[in-house]
């Protein structure tokens, strides 16, 4: 193996085990959420720091790994991908943190009709699914897998659209959990941006492997 | 290697003999079509 090839492999490394951190910060917000667990919804915060350092750190090893090689070609593309898959996967370790908050922030414990009627848990499950179905692509360079995610993101955006409608009807039968009832909306609307970061994070896969950018394409031209 | 990316508009990858490869200079750089190209400008083989 060449030393570009050993530079890769641990910067995959890297890549899966911050993508580890972000998918236990998602898995931990859910049972937070669903146990009013305010202690668990604290460690999610405290996780935040260390994907903000992995960040840094895969980072800065693109940056040696652009100077010192000079890559073409898949390797290329492997270290832009990486680039932005880092940012994106941040970026949902940052609404699992604003979710996280958002727990610690309400009074009481969400009610179980609230959850139920917004569909919010089977909306957490399916977010948590697209994210490890998307790691799972990145690991065995699969990229029907990655064209997956476009199908099973459509289920987070059909419930982020009606959740508003959702909401209202709750909140006409039992107005005094306006205070909960946003707090829920707010996190199904953070959710359905998990299913976008992890698109953009399956555009960034195909783009490694196939070398297509399909970026502002169509669905069905991807 | 660098040197010829940066002089040339189009790049031909010559094996044993045998033309495997001529696409433009930027097509070849990011995304050669023949697997032995790639190999060869990313270093696997010399």
């Amino acid at each position: 193996m060449s030393k570009l090839d050993n530079e890769l492999k641990l910067l995959k490394e890297e890549v899966v085990n911050m993508w580890t951190l972000v998918h236990s910060q998602l898995v931990k917000g859910l049972s937070a959420l669903l146990n009013f667990d305010k202690d668990l919804a604290r460690e999610v915060v405290m996780i935040e720091k260390r994907v903000n350092g992995a960040e840094l750190k895969i980072d800065r090893d693109c940056e040696n790994i652009f100077a010192i090689y000079s890559p073409v070609a898949v390797d290329l593309r492997l270290l832009l991908a990486v680039l932005k898959i880092n940012t994106n996967l941040e970026r949902i370790g940052d609404i699992a943190d604003g979710i996280a908050k958002l727990i610690i922030d309400t009074d009481n414990c969400f009610k179980p009709e609230l959850l139920e009627s917004t569909k919010i848990v089977e909306m957490y499950h399916e977010a948590i699914q697209i994210v490890e179905e998307i790691l799972a692509a990145f690991e065995k360079e699969d990229t029907a897998l990655a064209r997956g995610i476009f199908k099973r993101d459509e289920f987070l955006d059909e419930i982020n659209r009606t959740a508003n409608e959702l909401i209202t009807n709750y909140l006409k039968n039992v107005p005094q959990d306006i205070d909960q009832a946003l707090n829920i909306l707010s996190i199904i609307r953070r959710l359905e941006r998990v299913g976008d970061q992890s698109e953009n994070i399956a555009e960034e896969i195909i783009f490694y492997l196939e070398a297509k950018v399909i970026k502002h394409t169509s669905r069905k031209e991807r | 290697m660098q040197q010829a990316g940066r002089v040339s508009d189009k790049t031909a990858f010559f094996y044993v003999g045998e033309l495997v490869e001529y696409d433009d200079t930027k097509e070849m750089f990011t995304n050669p079509k023949d697997k032995r190209t790639q190999n060869y400008i990313t270093g696997r083989f010399s």
